[in-house]
């Protein structure tokens, strides 16, 4: 049996840490949530990540800086951004940065699938 | 007549340029020589005149002059000019003296010696009057016409006359005593009744005294028709001598009530021409009314009774004119008293209380509408106060009455029309010597003053609806935030929950749970859209307790995000144990969010150091409560103070520059301040302080000192949730 792959969450939003893990066990995955980019970097779940869910806006160490950390280590991890801000240019420039996705909230069940079956298969 | 005129006009237009030349200017002084020379021409011929119509008024045979117009024409010239000149004027009668008195055929010496004694009676008055009037000529005053009485037409011909008879006396041997009679009482009458008529015209002092067109010049017209008819009868009269010896006062009783008509009623130039009215009458009919065996005794008869009864005439006449200028001087005062009212739209008023006497001031019943002609009374102004005041109106009455202090109070009034008024009402207690009550106040017609408050509220009220929608727009991303956050989790828990459901087994306990988040989720979403209603809504200002640390941490909750959007860190420190403060909530959240806003913006060009925002909220002195917004933006140039509150001044290039404008009005209708001051290092300090309600403190929670806004925000919602 294969083992599940594990998707990572980093919001530092509570109700996205409860209820996202919910229905991504539901889809099958393991999945581990952290409060900020900090807390992930420090936990030993980084290399084993299959994908990142990542909040664009957080308090220190935003979405973005962490994919550019990320980049720095090396750690080509596939990324699907999620913001609660509608801002057209951000989603350009973090996809240009080689983000998955960028999905606005609240998304549907169906395009959080999709954007982590596209995660899934660039590994 | 015409010649004397002439003669005053132009010395006292001299007398004018007299003032001129100390401008020591060339054409004027040629004009000023020019003028004195005209006056002194002018006073050679009116002597002339004056000393030929005297010889006429001889009554034949050899009587003495009824009057002697020289003398008092060069009183009134001397009167009418400065000291200095006065030797010029003098001069200028000798020709006229020496044509007349050499024609006369009388000798070289006589005829200097009478000039002299001349010239010393008109210097003598005028130096005497000029002496104790206080250096003028008032004829409208009775202070001025009884020193003129006394100096000029008593002292100084009685004086004077000592010469006179003396001279007759050493060259014609005439009877000294019966010389010095003769003179000194045409003197009296002439300088009584010549004088004050021409000084009053020619120093113009005929303002009020002259009849103008109308009743007065009518009135003039009557009393001169009736005085010529009565007199021109009166005096013509000859009733065989001795036959009405009785009758002898007959003519000066019948004259009297014409005299005494010109002195009470029109003034001291009438009371002089009537009296020189009556002498041309008496002349005209030979003086002859009076019954006595000579025509000399007639004459001294005639002049007796004319000195007697024309000094305290006119008198009266200065006292009359002085009494009509009171007069005239208390309606203008009045007028402008009654304008100044109208205008201010204030009217005054007295209330006696034991008698309940009222008197308003015309404006009064002006702003009440009654007619003045109505007794004011207390009843009546109560069918005016309105409805709803008049508990109000008989208590402040009732406690008036009671304990006689001051009172001000303000009440409506219901018009007629309907229409409303709103009278701002002040009073002042007194007491008399009976220790009687009576208030004497000011009722001021506030109703413009009252509507234009109420219109200004309005559109207050408007504009800060305007500067809350201007804050929704800068809001927009930070509400879609905070809306977004909550659907997102919902829309999550209820896809979990679905497949929790579906799956075989059921995970009914998992599903369990994901529905309780989905409703909780919801809940928040519901508080962001509650909390947005509240701030937003178009409403009145209503009066309520407001815990500004509790009106601080919601507004603070609606903002976090756009603030942590902008990086901006925020440190809140609010006071424990702060007191209520009386106000609309809503409008000082709205303050609390335009000052947060602002900082905000400030700060966001900043990047070489951290965006720091500090919101602090304290006691301050003076049972006051102060809030404070404290950022490291750009700050503002300490001259640039002042326009920051100014509406649409602004350093945003989106902002509408309306913000802290209604912020501060908001302020101030809450009796607070709102001041701005730049920080000691970077940045700038927005403060307001408030008064505390009476009594009350907000809960000893405190938010402390935040440094991760989002957590105290996952605090603040779990709290409200």
């Amino acid at each position: 049996m294969v083992a599940r792959s594990l998707v990572s969450i980093v919001d530092d939003d509570e109700s996205v840490r409860e209820s996202l893990p919910d229905l991504l066990r539901e889809f099958g995955f393991t999945v581990q949530a952290f409060s900020s980019a900090e807390e992930f970097l420090a936990s030993d779940c980084v290399a084993q990540t299959r994908c990142l869910i990542l909040d664009i806006a957080m308090p220190g160490m935003s979405g973005p800086d962490l994919q550019r950390e990320l980049t720095r280590r090396r750690q080509e991890i596939p990324i699907v951004f999620i913001t609660a801000y509608v801002d057209e240019t951000v989603r350009p420039r973090v996809l240009a940065q080689g983000a998955v996705e960028c999905l606005f909230k609240p998304f549907t069940e169906q395009a959080l699938r999709e954007a982590l079956n596209v995660a899934l298969r660039a590994t | 007549m015409s010649a004397w005129t002439t003669l005053v006009g132009s010395s006292t237009m001299a007398s004018g340029f007299g003032r001129d030349i100390a401008r020591k200017r060339d054409g004027v002084q040629t004009r000023e020589g020019f003028r004195i020379a005209a006056s002194a021409l002018l006073i050679c011929v009116g002597y002339y005149l004056g000393a030929r119509i005297g010889f006429m008024l001889r009554l034949p045979p050899a009587t003495p002059s009824v009057l002697w117009p020289p003398n008092a024409i060069l009183t009134a010239a001397l009167l009418l000019t400065p000291p200095r000149r006065w030797w010029i004027y003098l001069l200028a009668a000798l020709p006229a003296h020496l044509i007349v008195e050499v024609a006369a055929r009388l000798p070289a010496s006589l005829v200097l010696a009478l000039f002299v004694t001349n010239c010393s009676e008109a210097l003598l008055a005028a130096a005497l009057v000029r002496q104790f009037s206080g250096g003028g000529t008032a004829f409208n005053t009775f202070r001025g016409l009884a020193t003129f009485i006394l100096c000029a037409s008593l002292i100084a011909p009685f004086l004077s006359s000592f010469l006179d008879a003396g001279a007759m006396a050493v060259f014609r041997g005439e009877n000294y005593w019966l010389d010095w009679r003769t003179r000194f009482f045409a003197n009296v009458l002439t300088e009584l009744t010549l004088v004050p008529p021409i000084v009053m015209i020619g120093s113009g002092q005929t303002a009020g005294v002259l009849p103008r067109p109308g009743r007065r010049l009518l009135e003039w017209g009557g009393l001169w028709l009736g005085l010529i008819i009565v007199g021109g009868i009166i005096f013509n009269w000859h009733p065989q001598s001795g036959t009405f010896v009785v009758l002898s006062h007959l003519p000066i009783t019948v004259i009297m009530p014409f005299l005494y008509w010109a002195a009470v009623r029109l003034g001291p130039l009438a009371t002089s021409l009537a009296v020189l009215t009556v002498e041309a009458l008496a002349i005209w009919g030979g003086a002859g009314a009076w019954y006595l065996p000579s025509p000399a005794e007639n004459v001294l008869s005639l002049q007796i009774i004319l000195i007697v009864v024309t000094a305290p005439l006119l008198s009266l006449s200065g006292l009359m004119q002085e009494r009509r200028q009171t007069r005239d001087a208390v309606r203008a005062s009045e007028a402008f008293l009654s304008e100044g009212q109208r205008l201010g739209s204030t009217g005054s008023f007295s209330w006696r209380v034991d008698t309940d006497e009222i008197t308003w001031s015309e404006q009064v019943y002006r702003i009440f509408e009654f007619d003045q002609a109505v007794p004011v009374t207390l009843e009546l102004i109560g069918t005016r106060v309105h409805p709803e005041d008049i508990p109000l109106f008989y208590e402040m009455i009732d406690r008036a009455r009671g304990d006689g202090n001051d009172f001000e109070y303000e009440h409506r009034l219901r018009m007629s029309d309907q229409s409303v008024k709103y009278l701002h009402v002040v009073a002042h207690g007194t007491r008399d010597q009976d220790g009687r009550l009576e208030y004497v106040g000011a009722i001021q017609d506030v109703t413009e003053r009252r509507l234009s408050e109420e219109a200004l509220s309005k559109v207050r009220s408007e504009l800060a609806h305007v500067a809350r929608a201007t804050s929704l727009g800068a809001l927009t991303a930070s509400i879609a935030h905070e809306v977004s956050q909550p659907l997102s989790g919902i829309i999550t828990n209820a896809s979990a929950c679905l497949r929790m459901l579906a799956a075989d087994p059921p995970n009914v306990d998992g599903a369990r749970e994901t529905a309780r988040r989905t409703i909780r989720d919801g809940t928040r979403a519901s508080d962001v859209i509650t909390r947005l209603r509240a701030l937003f809504a178009k409403k009145e200002a209503t009066t309520e307790s407001v815990d500004l640390n509790e009106a601080t941490r919601e507004v603070v909750a609606l903002s976090l995000s756009e603030l942590q959007r902008n990086r901006v860190i925020l440190q809140a420190e609010l006071a424990v144990g702060l007191p209520l403060v009386t106000g609309d909530r809503v409008q000082l959240q709205q303050v609390i969010l335009n000052l947060l806003l602002n900082a905000s913006d400030a700060m966001t060009g900043v990047t070489d150091r951290p965006r720091q925002l500090v919101i602090r909220t304290e006691r301050d002195e003076g049972h006051r409560v102060r809030l404070s917004v404290q950022d490291a933006g750009v700050g503002f140039e300490p001259q640039d103070v002042d326009r920051l509150f100014e509406a649409f001044y602004t350093t945003k290039s989106g902002g509408m520059g309306i913000g802290l404008c209604v912020s501060r009005s908001i302020i101030e209708n809450h009796h607070g301040r709102l001041w701005a001051a730049p920080n000691a290092g970077l940045g700038a300090t927005f403060s307001f302080s408030v008064p505390c309600a009476p009594g009350g403190v907000t809960g000893s929670d405190s938010f402390g000192t935040v440094r991760t806004p989002a957590v105290t925000y996952a605090e603040h919602c779990m709290r409200n949730s």
